[in-house]
């Protein structure tokens, strides 16, 4: 971690006084020791988009009382600093997720960070922990009986109970507790498991039926990718039921999208979301509305939403660039690559929704 | 800031030399400027502020210009009196005379070192022979810096060049540690810039020495893995009008066929190596003030972190589940 913020922070201060450095660390450190964090507004700061303001002078407060000449308005230095911090917080269980979502989701928007990297351990991250679901072997435990037949055994032809019987029985009764908590454990680990064979299986089955659930049609050779592209990602997240969901997310979007009508042109979130047809745009926002208060970590499901209010791209366009703070008509992306963060951002709302 | 400071103190700091009552000591120009790196806590809660000096910037200095803004890492590397600072000045001035490749001058923390530099060198002096005196200082102070907007992109950008003489390259050759010790930017130099002296590569009895120098110097900095995969490197030939006057095919064969042996070595650890020919100050012949500085420029393009970013996520293990194995089948890909 250390090494990571002095790399990570070469690039934006090369020569750095170690006391520099320090205070810098100091900072990252008191700032993780919180109780508390709004990761939706420390990404955003990574990404060098507007903020809350009082979050941001929070976050500036943190580092000014360290050091009075940190400048608030190095907006670079900033972003390395959020970097790191969410490079810390990653590694924190309960955070993990949200963190690696949220990165993933603006991660295509050619916003320009100091530290990639950040970016590149979002995605690394989420790969492990995709992967490590079907790759973990099912730990289930044994419950020892033989304890409980040889009390069993010793009660038979006992006429009545004395001091080392009861004794005998209290340590049972908690053989039996420690057991039934052993079989607890077992029933989680299977339900899990069966969760995750349901998901595989749900998975495969829609991949094998060439057929859009949500739009009722076989995806045939006539429909343009660009149609559909938003509406499979949103029902692969449908099908999801373990988080973080399946490893092959890319490779599955793209099976099914081969299926349409091939297209390697590069579309703007505008043309992509234009290209939504408005009943399709009603159903996605019912089932995974954006959280209101933060839909810039959501541009594309805040755009359908604003496409739903006016359904002219040329006026919502301009409230949702507003709003992020950059031309969203200006970043291209592949189809493949639009799936892709409209599968993240519908995941990042289950998940939000799960808690 | 300030105004905290003030309110705190209720008047301003007095300097040393008020204190002294010595006038001329704030009118030397003498004075020596401390370093921003100089500038402790202590000195900001007492209200001391250090106003910025316009000269080279130091190491310590760059930090205000890279912690908030775009910026490009230009290294200059050549032997004394190759031309690197020549280069510098000139497009600096330049751009006093308006656009230069679509790019506008939007300011500079290092006018004074721009100006100390220029002096000699004035696009409009009358000098036959242009010279720009020889840079003297250590490590302390040196990077300019030109501040730039793009028309086209609609961005400014920051660009520090630092320029490297052959001998303080060849004063750590043997010790690469010593290299990275004494040069930290040196690893993040977005662009190396070769310059290779046109006027000795004009002269037979030279020119030899200039490839094989430039190649030493370069090697020197790769071999050490002192790049990454958007590092670009450009070989220039400065003093180009000399080249150019003496109108001889046979040194520009030989210039041509031996810098593209050097382009060829360098390729094999860098992808962007870009041969340019400029007469920054020419003296002879038909040359512009300032020749090929304009596509010198252009190779110096920012590149946003992001385009070089990988976001593949594919785990460094053998899977063993048939689903996950998926992503590797559905891509058309073996795995092993």
């Amino acid at each position: 971690m250390k090494q990571f913020f002095s790399e990570s922070y070469s690039k934006i201060c090369v020569g750095a006084s170690r006391e520099q450095l320090e205070m810098r660390w100091k900072g990252i450190e008191e700032y993780c020791e919180r109780e508390e964090f709004d990761v939706y507004e420390l990404v955003k700061l990574y990404y060098l988009l507007k903020t809350n303001d009082v979050f941001y002078q929070e976050f500036i407060s943190v580092f000014h009382d360290i050091d009075i000449s940190f400048n608030k308005s190095n907006n670079k230095e900033l972003s390395v600093l959020a970097g790191n911090i969410l490079v810390h917080l990653m590694g924190q269980a309960e955070l993990k997720l949200d963190i690696i979502f949220l990165i993933i989701c603006l991660s295509k928007y050619n916003i320009d960070v100091v530290v990639p990297e950040v970016i590149e351990k979002a995605y690394t991250s989420f790969g492990e922990l995709s992967a490590s679901t079907r790759e973990c072997e099912i730990a289930y435990k044994n419950v020892p009986t033989k304890p409980l037949k040889d009390y069993a055994v010793s009660l038979k032809d006992l006429a009545a109970i004395g001091q080392v019987q009861i004794t005998g029985l209290a340590t049972t009764i908690n053989d039996i507790a420690s057991s039934i908590s052993i079989l607890m454990q077992n029933q989680a680990e299977m339900k899990k498991a069966i969760e995750v064979y349901h998901e595989d299986s749900n998975i495969l089955a829609w991949l094998f039926g060439n057929w859009s659930n949500d739009l009722g049609i076989a995806l045939t050779q006539k429909i343009a990718q660009k149609d559909v592209a938003l509406i499979l990602a949103k029902e692969l997240a449908d099908l999801v039921v373990v988080m973080p969901g399946p490893y092959p997310i890319r490779p599955l979007l793209n099976k099914m999208l081969d299926l349409c009508k091939s297209d390697t042109k590069n579309y703007s979130l505008v043309e992509m979301v234009d290209a939504v047809n408005g009943d399709m745009k009603q159903r996605i926002v019912e089932q995974y509305n954006c959280i209101s208060e933060t839909p810039e970590s959501t541009p594309i499901l805040s755009s359908i939403k604003s496409a739903i209010d006016v359904n002219k791209p040329e006026v919502w366009q301009y409230a949702v660039s507003s709003r992020m703070g950059f031309e969203i008509s200006a970043i291209q992306n592949s189809i493949l690559d639009w799936a892709v963060l409209m599968y993240f951002e519908c995941m990042l709302i289950k998940k939000h929704e799960c808690e | 800031m300030a105004d905290n400071i003030t309110a705190d103190t209720n008047r301003l700091p007095e300097l040393a030399a008020e204190r002294i009552a010595d006038v001329d000591n704030l009118i030397s120009d003498d004075i020596e400027m401390s370093d921003s790196e100089d500038l402790k806590e202590d000195d900001i809660r007492k209200g001391y502020l250090q106003l910025p000096s316009g000269r080279a910037l130091s190491l310590q200095e760059t930090y205000s210009v890279m912690a908030s803004e775009n910026t490009v890492m230009i290294i200059l590397i050549g032997p004394s009196e190759c031309g690197k600072t020549t280069i510098e000045t000139t497009l600096y001035q330049l751009f006093q005379r308006g656009k230069v490749s679509g790019f506008l001058f939007a300011g500079s923390k290092t006018i004074q070192g721009y100006e100390e530099r220029s002096f000699y060198t004035r696009v409009n002096s009358k000098q036959e022979v242009a010279t720009t005196p020889r840079t003297s200082r250590g490590l302390q102070e040196i990077f300019l810096h030109l501040r730039l907007f793009d028309e086209n992109k609609n961005q400014k950008i920051n660009y520090l060049f630092a320029d490297l003489s052959g001998e303080e390259i060849q004063a750590h050759l043997a010790d690469i540690n010593s290299l990275t010790k004494n040069m930290p930017f040196i690893k993040l130099a977005d662009t190396y810039t070769v310059i290779l002296d046109g006027e000795r590569l004009a002269n037979k009895h030279q020119r030899n020495g200039v490839i094989e120098e430039a190649s030493i110097m370069v090697r020197t900095i790769l071999d050490a893995g002192l790049y990454s995969s958007s590092t670009k490197v450009q070989l220039v030939i400065s003093k180009y009008d000399i080249i150019e006057g003496g109108n001889d095919a046979n040194t520009k064969q030989y210039i041509e066929r031996n810098l593209q042996e050097l382009r060829l070595l360098i390729l094999r650890y860098i992808n962007n190596v870009s041969l340019h020919k400029v007469a920054a100050m020419p003296n002879e012949g038909s040359l512009e003030v300032g020749f090929g500085l304009d596509s010198l420029l252009l190779s110096w393009e920012y590149v946003p972190a992001y385009m070089q970013m990988d976001t593949t996520y594919g785990v460094n293990y053998s899977v063993k589940s048939e689903f996950n194995k998926l992503f590797y089948k559905l891509a058309g890909e073996a795995h092993e």
